[in-house]
């Protein structure tokens, strides 16, 4: 949690993806508790009004829940745990295939640079 | 919870402030933002009560500030003198004795947080640790309203550091409302919730960062360079 | 409450350079003179003379006091007046301890004025006590009344600091009490209507006189004290006493409302 935020993007959605993806590469793992919001701030050094946002937004996408009195907790539900996985794969394909598209290549160069990359993913990884 | 009605500020020779309108909510941390002599000191002494404008009024929570309104703000100088005679640990003490407010289970956390000798002269401490005992004495206050200006001025990274951290930690953000001046928009950047650039008294805009960054991805710097350019 | 003693207590701390200023300046003086006239046997004579020009001087002191006090506090103003506390009691947590600041430099004073004296002349232990109390007395009470007018002074200097240099600030305010000293004697002190309100009260110290002279005539000094004239009015100094009082609201109220930081 040491990289800092971009100054030009909202604060709160850099932390909300930085949690998504702690969350779907199992960093978090389901039902782990989230730090407190104070907690959190002061680690990421960011305005705890931030981290109280960000963790409304998350909890507004199910992603985590909030139990009185104990804190906030990555949820346990697999559907959503699943379904956030999904979303996150899809931006990045969004992304990239943005970026690909913006240079001019053509959906079969991209599909057959990235089959050829993966196949000989080994060498790069 | 603050309000400035039309306010002017005007001293022999210039005016420090010209028709400020203003309203601040409690439970954010605001920057003020501006060049040397632009404004920003004028108007946390306003808020302090510690001067009174020449034209239209400041209130908090609805009423006229005075001097008196001392006990609702903790006011932090950008000014670094105490009475050079006593020790960081009298100074808390004699602090204490001052604002029925003053938590001093607080200001030992802070203190012990910031690694600031309790038994040092104020006389003999260094400019950066002089920037701590202020923070200390003013972050130790549990008031609605804490003003502080320039607090990270000619600090050296390392402190500026732990004093922004300080405030996050020790700062009720839930409750008080913490309005700071400062050139180091680097390092408050993160912990803002709402920003104010004055330029030569004149009050040019007020926006809450986030949106700022959600509708022009523009971070407070570049925000700041297109308003000043 | 608790917050002015605590506020006194640091003006114990803020002003006690000036205690030890007028402590340590007697002693020297002491010792300077009773070095000096040694040789012609006059040591108690000297003593005693300087008890009385020291302890007499000691009318100064409050206002010394002041003008040091509130000089260390024009320094961080904003540290000073950011207080709930009323102005009037921030001032008054200065002239509390500047008082008894003074009455122990006038204390160790007086005790070389009484040593000393008692070599002069001699008189019964019981006339120099009544004296003796009287004169501090007095210079206490003239000393704390003029402070009062120093204070009021000092605050329209701040007070005009905001607008013109330091400099022209003082040069104003000196100027101004000279005005202002000038007129309210020809315009208040010197008419009938002062000498009406004031003049009540007699309080006779003659019996003072008569006993200097009784004891000065068996000493055969040359002093002539005139036994009719030796009386004080009450009126005097309940007047000056409300007077004092406005004097300090004033400044209380200038400081509060008008001082800038």
């Amino acid at each position: 949690m040491t990289d800092t935020f971009q100054s030009s993007q909202p604060i709160y959605l850099q932390l909300a993806d930085r949690l998504n993806r702690q969350i779907v590469s199992g960093e978090l793992k389901p039902g782990d508790k989230l730090p407190s919001v104070r907690e959190m701030a002061v680690s990421s050094k960011v305005n705890p009004n931030t981290v109280q946002r960000t963790y409304r937004e998350l909890e507004a996408s199910g992603i985590v829940e909030s139990r009185r009195g104990q804190g906030t907790f990555v949820t346990e539900n697999e559907d959503i745990l699943l379904s956030i996985r999904e979303k996150l794969k899809q931006e990045q394909i969004e992304n990239f295939i943005q970026v690909m598209h913006d240079m001019g290549y053509q959906n079969q160069e991209i599909t057959e640079g990235l089959q050829t990359y993966l196949e000989g993913g080994a060498r790069h990884d | 919870m603050i309000e400035f009605k039309d306010v002017t500020k005007r001293y022999m020779t210039k005016t420090a402030l010209r028709d400020v309108n203003l309203k601040l909510d409690k439970g954010k941390i605001i920057g003020l933002v501006g060049l040397n002599g632009a404004g920003k000191s004028t108007t946390m002494k306003l808020i302090a009560g510690l001067i009174s404008p020449t034209k239209g009024s400041v209130e908090l929570d609805g009423k006229k500030v005075t001097r008196r309104m001392a006990s609702k703000v903790s006011y932090l100088s950008e000014l670094d003198e105490y009475y050079s005679f006593y020790t960081v640990q009298q100074t808390i003490d004699f602090f204490a004795t001052q604002f029925p407010d003053f938590n001093k289970e607080k200001a030992e956390e802070i203190r012990a947080y910031m690694n600031l000798d309790a038994n040092t002269k104020v006389k003999h401490l260094s400019k950066g640790n002089r920037g701590r005992l202020k923070i200390i004495l003013t972050l130790s206050r549990e008031v609605p309203v804490l003003l502080m200006d320039e607090p990270l001025s000619g600090l050296d990274p390392l402190v500026r550091d732990s004093i922004v951290k300080g405030l996050i930690t020790f700062v009720d953000t839930q409750k008080q409302l913490v309005l700071l001046s400062t050139h180091q928009i680097m390092e408050v950047e993160m912990i803002l919730d709402e920003v104010i650039a004055i330029k030569d008294g004149v009050l040019v805009d007020h926006r809450d960062v986030e949106e700022l960054r959600y509708d022009e991805q523009k971070g407070i710097l570049e925000w700041m360079s297109s308003i000043y350019e | 409450m608790k917050a002015w003693l605590a506020l006194v207590k640091k003006e114990f701390r803020v002003g006690l350079p000036i205690l030890l200023l007028a402590v340590v300046l007697f002693l020297v003086g002491l010792v300077i003179v009773a070095a000096t006239t040694y040789r012609f046997g006059h040591v108690w004579d000297a003593v005693g003379i300087i008890g009385l020009v020291w302890g007499s001087g000691h009318f100064f002191f409050m206002a010394i006091y002041m003008l040091y006090s509130l000089g260390v506090e024009r320094k961080k103003l904003h540290l000073w007046l950011h207080n709930p506390m009323h102005a009037s009691g921030l001032l008054a947590a200065k002239l509390v301890t500047g008082t008894v600041y003074m009455i122990i430099s006038l204390l160790i004073v007086s005790i070389a004025a009484y040593l000393g004296g008692l070599h002069f002349v001699e008189f019964s232990n019981d006339t120099w006590f009544k004296i003796g109390i009287i004169a501090f007395l007095h210079v206490v009470s003239f000393s704390v009344d003029f402070s009062v007018y120093v204070i009021l002074a000092y605050v329209v200097f701040l007070l005009l600091e905001r607008y013109m240099p330091s400099f022209l600030s003082g040069t104003v305010v000196f100027i101004g009490w000279w005005v202002f000293a000038y007129l309210s004697y020809g315009l208040i002190v010197d008419t009938k209507f002062y000498t009406a309100i004031t003049e009540w009260g007699k309080i006779d110290l003659g019996f003072i006189a008569n006993s200097l002279q009784f004891d000065i005539s068996v000493k055969e000094a040359i002093v002539n004290f005139q036994g009719e004239n030796t009386f004080i009015y009450a009126g005097n100094y309940v007047i000056e006493l409300i007077t004092i009082l406005i004097i300090f609201f004033i400044a209380s109220w200038l400081l509060d409302k008008k001082v800038e930081v």
